[in-house]
């Protein structure tokens, strides 16, 4: 057992945790912070990103150790301490970027590392930022109009139905 | 497992000679080769990415350094010559942007798969591989570096401090195709890398290699001679020529992704592709054969 | 767009507030005080004889509570096979034991042999390395056709042979159908094959055990698409616990695409051991245990004929496909090459003679069962096929070979026991002519050509049957449940109103889409209407979703519950509006005396339902709560055309999706947003069936694709934004909504419509190319240019 440290979501936390724990399992089990999703254990499927000292990370990939010090961001702390979605949360819902909700927490976290550093991403910038995340259910339209949306592109033309 | 982060390069070293661990950096070979819990396999990981010595790329008038720590996306965002947009265009291919964030130009060297996006562009760049241990500092050429699938020149105490890619090489211009099943993240099933010099229309130096093609990727060095001297419109008109080496030098595999015979053909077409993209970034330029680092 | 929220708006969902919060609650999020873990030990070997396995050192490692074995479940049934197909000579299918844990034999690669209970994950991963398995290997049987030659190595010693059964469908029309063959001015002959799919949801399947000694009590918390099922199947069949003492709870569920309809050992596993170590027991797959474990999907080889004459008219249709079951027969394995398959087969067109001979076969692979579209996405396939290479032999336009063979009266009866109720196939094709804008086709074609690209464009029909079923018919065709839905419309005190439905939501918007309908029927805002679902102690009975039923099944059960709920409420109204309930109506959340103004609001009805202080006591009890189960009177007929547009890289065979047009007659649609999605997550996964997809196996019957990096999945940059209508409704004429089911249609017209346009592509620039088998990788389609 080794003793970590870190900040995740603004919140300082420590605790021991074995030596090969990985970012994903302790943000799970030890902070008890669910919304961080394990699809592939393979660094595949993108439903466990979260951020550390800003960049978007996969959280299998990477233990705990390595975060010593780091800040770290997840999902649970994405919307305004009163519940109000972020921009890019409220366009998932309004433009029904997700559906099962399992792939949901890693895409908006990608989906806000990318518009950090590109504001106003194309559909071609989009759908190439996204290559780290799998999502089986929505067919990516939805979720590529979301991203869209939330970086204030009109999205009225792209066919909806 | 125990795992281990030193500060310095003589602590790194001492670990490396005391206890054979397993290297990490960006760490996403390592996870992805194991699995379950418990993972990654292997009882001792020494993480060398808090040896603030192994960041960054610093440009000299021998070339440029990458530090062995220095990641993807780092490559991707640097300001490096229009000789090194192969390397810069692998970067953004690799993986995601998740995966670019993390993994290094080194352990992608070190994990010496035979479709290791980095390692085409490397060679058409001439790339050298220093490495360190307590006994020893090492350069070796990249085309000795890695030996085979999976295996490299690196001894159980060594490691691999920085990439160099030598100020001769930063001449020209310089591109890098791959094609998968799919356009991202799956195994390339063929891929390649050119660089070029031109002087008014003529090639004056041409660097090509194919990957995933061969146990380990390869330098075309008979077509790159034919190629000299070559007006830069002409190239397509040898592609019997390429065909051949590609013949000769190649041994691509059938496998689930694709056959042999494709592999074959996809890798000529692939260079064909990367030296028109090379020849128009190199026509481009100022007849000065480049910038220096 | 309705301003109320109800029927026909595109209400925005509330569940995504708590997924998109990290708030969903998963089954792997829900850990158990006290809980242990479980490890599988997995066979690494497609086929071998268990000559003895030595757990005594695994016994004494640290943690280990318990390390089981097949041993261990001498007295536990098998895992259940749903479905009993009857062959062509009336005889029943073979039908193989389905252990728990490996009995005496592997029989594929991942079959679980052992597995070890200890207090955490890694203990029972270390001492599942200490567990010694001698195991003899056998041949093992991969080929279809070579699994059914004589002398074959056989899957199951016990067994005939490796074929499950041999099924004719209509057996009768056997000779007919010949003879048309026989006589007709043209045939066109297709051989293809339907590949191996994996479905892939990306949330693994988990499952948790729990007993209670006090009371001798299980709960099992799973994956499932359908918790009552579940519980059926394994509290009768193979644990013997009956129901009132076994609860299953599926709370949210990441995906499911059939994969997580079915009974798996996994979950017997949990529950009988926890039960044993008297400790809570949790799995969680691995993705790799997922691709070893999760049944598969499709995986026909298959040979069409189809007879027409001069003018295209079709005459006979004569198919034969080897379908593999794997190794073992999953929950409803056998129903989706037959019927689920063969009935399919008229397509949108008048057939008069047609005849469909599946013989379904056991090979040492993880065992095949529904994935989205089951069987239906296999008929449409090959039909659409077939259809367009004979237009192509023939020189007819692939459009106008299809109308002139539509069927266009209705309801109309198939030669495949199938009645279509409603319908308008030119009225469809109609619309995507002018969504696809085929006319503007040449125009992008060649500037596809400058830039060295060949462009082609492919269109397709489909139909399916959903909303499975009427009982009594699907009985007689073997079913081993029946096919209907339950709900329970709880109206409370105050007017606001609880639905407990059998059907699950694990991606389709129930929670949203469902409370639309209440919302419509009585006049209350949506927010008033709550739904409960996936939980076997909350909700009386459910038969859950797949085979696109929940709205058209479990809806129509909801609302008949509703009904009656209204009813009731409605005579309630009248004994407090002092008139005859004959002349109550109720809009807007008001109970009106027909042409007075005398009303009362909904919510005093309920509250007086409640606080019976002025009721008719007499005459009714108080409360206001009601269940009605639904039984459809036919399967629902949801129908549409496709057509896409591709380019195709000479040089590399590489192809890319340009354009993507669905139009699709779903009927009434209630959330059109909610439609729209699942039409577009259709597509994702019928373009990537068509392109990306493949589940291989070696010849020793090992797996190659046991991971997302070889399995390739579309992702964003593999698809185009697609233009999807539905406008072109002919609501079902037998469910109370007019609804016909909306989840599976993107993922069976889509396969045929890349196809068609790649053929058509590599025609256009003279290949003389009439077929790829999917998946169309650069490699294959570059192989078929070079003829």
């Amino acid at each position: 057992m080794t003793e970590v440290s870190m900040t995740v979501n603004g919140r300082p936390v420590r605790a021991d945790v074995p030596d090969n724990t990985l970012l994903a399992d302790f943000l799970r089990e030890n902070l008890e912070l669910t919304g961080t999703h394990v699809g592939c254990d393979t660094a595949q499927c993108g439903a466990c990103v979260v951020h550390v000292n800003g960049r978007a990370v996969k959280s299998c990939n990477i233990f705990a150790l390595e975060c010593e010090g780091a800040e770290v961001a997840t999902i649970e702390g994405e919307a305004a301490p009163d519940g109000t979605l972020s921009a890019i949360q409220q366009a998932f819902q309004d433009h029904h970027g997700l559906q099962c909700g399992f792939c949901t927490p890693g895409m908006v976290m990608s989906a806000k590392a990318l518009l950090a550093e590109n504001p106003e991403p194309t559909e071609a910038e989009i759908r190439a930022y996204l290559k780290g995340n799998i999502c089986r259910c929505t067919g990516y339209h939805n979720i590529v109009r979301a991203i869209m949306a939330a970086s204030g592109q009109d999205v009225s033309n792209i066919a909806a139905e | 497992m125990s795992y281990h982060r030193p500060q310095d390069l003589a602590s790194a070293y001492h670990l490396l000679a005391e206890r054979a661990p397993r290297l990490l950096a960006g760490g996403t070979d390592v996870y992805a080769s194991s699995e379950g819990p418990g993972r990654p396999d292997g009882a001792e990981l020494l993480d060398i990415t808090a040896i603030r010595a192994l960041h960054g790329i610093c440009p000299s008038p021998q070339g440029w350094r990458i530090g062995a720590a220095t990641t993807w996306a780092e490559v991707a965002g640097a300001d490096l010559p229009p000789a090194l947009d192969a390397l810069k265009q692998a970067a953004r291919e690799i993986g995601s942007p998740q995966i670019q964030n993390r993994a290094t130009v080194a352990g992608n060297l070190c994990n010496a798969s035979p479709a290791a996006d980095g390692v085409p562009p490397l060679l058409v760049l001439d790339a050298m591989v220093e490495t360190g241990s307590l006994r020893r500092a090492r350069m070796i050429p990249l085309r000795k570096f890695v030996t085979g699938p999976r295996t490299t020149a690196l001894r159980t105490d060594e490691m691999v401090i920085a990439v160099h890619v030598p100020a001769s090489a930063g001449k020209g211009a310089s591109a890098f195709e791959k094609i998968g099943a799919r356009r991202h993240m799956v195994i390339s099933i063929a891929m390649a890398a050119a660089r070029m010099v031109t002087r008014q229309g003529q090639i004056t130096e041409a660097a090509i290699s194919v990957g995933a093609c061969s146990p380990v990727a390869r330098r075309l060095t008979a077509f790159e001679k034919m190629l000299k001297g070559t007006a830069a419109t002409r190239i397509a008109d040898l592609r019997p020529h390429l065909e051949q080496e590609l013949a000769e030098c190649l041994s691509p595999i059938d496998d689930l992704r694709a056959d042999a015979a494709y592999r074959a053909h996809v890798a000529g077409a692939l260079v064909l592709r990367c030296l028109a993209r090379a020849a128009s970034g190199a026509t481009s330029q100022p007849e000065s054969e480049g910038e220096g680092p | 767009m309705p301003a109320d929220g109800g029927i026909g708006a595109s209400t925005r969902r509330r569940e995504d507030v708590r997924f998109l919060t990290g708030q969903g609650r998963y089954t792997d999020d829900i850990n158990i005080h006290n809980q242990a873990h479980v490890f599988f030990l997995r066979s690494d070997m497609a086929h071998g004889r268990i000559n003895g396995i030595d757990i005594s050192a695994a016994e004494k490692m640290p943690g280990v509570l318990k390390v089981f074995t097949a041993a261990d479940f001498a007295e536990v049934g098998g895992i259940p096979c749903g479905w009993q197909v009857t062959d062509r000579f009336g005889e029943p299918m073979q039908e193989p034991k389905h252990p728990v844990l490996a009995e005496g034999f592997v029989r594929h690669v991942g079959e679980p042999i052992a597995a070890v209970v200890a207090d955490t994950l890694q203990q029972a991963r270390d001492a599942a390395e200490a567990i010694e398995v001698d195991i003899e290997a056998l041949p093992a049987v991969v080929d279809m056709a070579a699994a059914l030659e004589d002398g074959a190595q056989k899957v199951h010693e016990d067994l005939k042979s490796n074929l499950c059964y041999d099924w004719g469908f209509v057996e009768e029309n056997r000779d007919a159908v010949d003879e048309a063959i026989r006589k007709a001015p043209h045939v066109t002959t297709l051989e293809l094959v339907n590949q191996r799919l994996v479905a892939n949801p990306v949330e693994p399947r988990v499952a948790i055990g729990v007993h209670d000694r006090a009371d001798d009590e299980y709960t099992l918390y799973t994956t499932s698409q359908n918790p009552h099922v579940i519980r059926l199947l394994m509290g009768a069949f193979v644990l013997g616990i009956p129901e009132h003492k076994l609860r299953v709870v599926s709370p949210d569920v990441g995906g499911g695409f059939g994969t997580k309809i079915f009974h798996y050992q996994e979950e017997a596993f949990c529950t009988f051991a926890a039960k044993v170590v008297n400790r809570p027991v949790k799995w969680r797959a691995s993705r790799s245990e997922a691709f070893m474990s999760d049944a598969q999907g499709r995986d026909h080889v298959t040979k069409i004929e189809l007879a027409l004459d001069e003018e295209g008219h079709f005459l006979a249709i004569r198919t034969s496909t080897l379908a593999n079951m794997g190794a073992y027969l999953s929950t409803f394995a056998p129903s989706v090459p037959t019927w689920l398959h063969g009935t399919l087969m008229a397509g949108n067109y008048r057939t008069p003679l047609i005849y469909v001979n599946v013989r379904a076969v056991f090979t040492n692979t993880v065992p095949v069962d529904a994935y989205r579209g089951a069987g239906r996405p296999e008929a449409t396939f090959q039909l659409e096929r077939v259809i367009d290479k004979a237009a192509r032999e023939l020189g007819i336009d692939p459009v106008e070979i299809r109308r002139r063979n539509f069927i266009t009266e209705f309801p109309y009866e198939t030669p495949v026991a199938l009645t279509y109720d409603t319908g308008d196939y030119h009225a469809t094709m109609d619309k995507l002519m002018e969504l696809a804008d085929r006319d503007g086709f040449e125009a992008r074609a060649a500037e596809s050509k400058k830039r060295g690209r060949l462009r082609g464009f492919g269109v397709n029909c489909y139909i399916e049957a959903c909303g499975i079923a009427p009982s009594n018919l699907v009985g007689q065709l073997g079913a081993r449940a029946g096919l209907y839905e339950s709900a329970t419309v709880r109206v409370n005190a105050t007017g606001s109103v609880t639905v407990m439905t059998g059907s699950h939501s694990h991606g389709q918007g129930h929670e949203t889409a469902f409370p639309q309908v209440i919302a419509s029927m009585i006049g209350i805002d949506p927010s008033q209407v709550e739904i409960v679902h996936g939980d076997t102690a909350r909700v009386p009975m459910g038969m859950g979703t797949y085979g696109s039923r929940s709205l058209a099944v479990g809806g129509s059960a909801m609302v008949r519950a509703a009904e009656k709920v209204i009813d009731k409420a409605r005579k309630i109204a009248a004994h407090l509006l002092e008139a005859s309930a004959e002349d109550i109506e109720l809009k807007e959340g008001r109970f009106t005396v027909k042409g007075t103004d005398k009303s009362v609001a909904w919510g005093d009805v309920t509250l007086a339902a409640y606080v019976p202080h002025n009721y008719p006591l007499e005459d009714l009890e108080p409360g206001l709560e009601e269940t009605a189960f639904y039984d459809p009177a036919n399967f629902t007929y949801p129908a549409g055309a496709y057509a896409c547009e591709v380019e195709v890289d000479p040089e590399t065979g590489k192809v890319t999706v340009e354009r993507f047009a669905a139009v699709d007659d779903f009927g009434t649609i209630v959330n059109p947003m909610i439609v729209d999605g699942q039409v577009h997550g259709g597509l994702g996964q019928g373009i990537g069936q068509a392109l990306l997809e493949g589940c291989v196996y070696d010849d020793e019957g090992q797996l190659l694709t046991a991971s997302y990096m070889d399995y390739a999945m579309p992702r964003a940059d593999d698809l185009p934004f697609y233009s999807v209508d539905h406008s072109c409704a002919t609501p079902c004429t037998h469910n109370p909504l007019g609804v016909k089911g909306c989840g599976e249609a993107g993922c069976i017209g889509s396969p045929p419509t890349i196809v068609n346009a790649v053929v058509d592509a590599l025609q256009r620039a003279g290949h003389d190319v009439t077929h790829i088998d999917m998946p169309l990788t650069p490699s294959r389609v570059w192989a078929a240019m070079q003829g």
